[in-house]
């Protein structure tokens, strides 16, 4: 069994971002990990995140937020612990969401996670990778202004 | 292909990052850009020009307009250069890892099977 603990992330086809990694531990915890909010607190930041609320069941719904933004949208399905599909909207702007499909298979004793995100076109990617680098991004150039200073 | 150190350069100030956010949604002239930031068009054409050097963006020449875009091979450039951040996606999920690694402590060991399976 090999596992994939460096996170690979891809651009494929024109609209979708992937993101692929292994986790030691079986699908039922990952899948516990990813949607109980005590324990999303604890990896997704648990400082300075302010709000941190998952309904993860069909119908469902999520709100994640900081300090100057947040991410929430609807729940579209939940299979525990195999698959989950939401909408993430970025600050309540639902007209350029992408759709997150996540999925955990098992993998030896562990879990192979792909999660897919899709934006309704290639435009609706393009714009989401360039906001990524307006967004929150100065504490990161920073510290790697930082390190590159250090060399 | 744009150079990467430069596209990092040219990326390591916020209004230049906004500009390149902006030009994501389509092209636009220098007063278009000047539009939403409380700096002169001056200012923003010396930002644009660090942003052509880099190869991020393009002047079109359209009669007497200079409308910027994107070049068509910078986001690709941007994705890549991103790949540099993929240490941060790393800590988040070995972050994860580690809360699994609590889920399973509480859970003690158990034969057979993963202890927390639920059937709805």
């Amino acid at each position: 069994m090999t596992l994939n603990l460096d996170p690979l992330v891809s651009l494929e086809g024109d609209t979708d971002v992937i993101v692929r990694r292994d986790f030691t531990h079986p699908p039922a915890r990952v899948w516990r990990a990813l949607t109980e909010p005590a324990l999303i607190r604890q990896w997704l930041g648990s400082n300075d995140l302010l709000r941190c609320e998952m309904d993860a069941r069909t119908g469902g719904s999520f709100h994640f937020e900081w300090k100057a933004f947040h991410f929430s949208g609807p729940v579209l399905a939940a299979d525990p612990p195999r698959r989950l599909v939401f909408v993430e909207h970025f600050n309540g702007d639902t007209t350029a969401s992408p759709t997150l499909t996540t999925d955990l298979a098992p993998h030896g004793t562990g879990t192979r996670m792909t999660q897919v995100r899709r934006y309704a076109s290639a435009e609706a990617r393009a714009a989401a990778i360039a906001a990524g680098f307006n967004d929150g991004m100065d504490e990161v150039y920073a510290r790697l202004e930082a390190v590159l200073g250090g060399e | 292909m744009p150079v990467l150190d430069q596209s990092f350069a040219a990326l390591a100030d916020p209004t230049r990052r906004a500009i390149i956010a902006r030009l994501a949604q389509g092209e636009a002239t220098v007063q278009d850009l000047a539009r939403p930031f409380s700096i002169s068009q001056p200012a923003i054409s010396r930002h644009l020009k660090v942003l052509e050097e880099a190869g991020l963006i393009e002047t079109r020449i359209d009669g007497t307009a200079r409308p910027r875009r994107l070049r068509p091979d910078a986001v690709a450039a941007l994705w890549d250069w991103l790949g540099q951040y993929r240490a941060l996606w790393d800590a988040q999920f070995r972050r994860l890892d580690a809360v699994l690694d609590t889920l399973a402590d509480e859970a003690g060991p158990v034969a057979g099977g993963d202890p927390e399976r639920r059937d709805p």
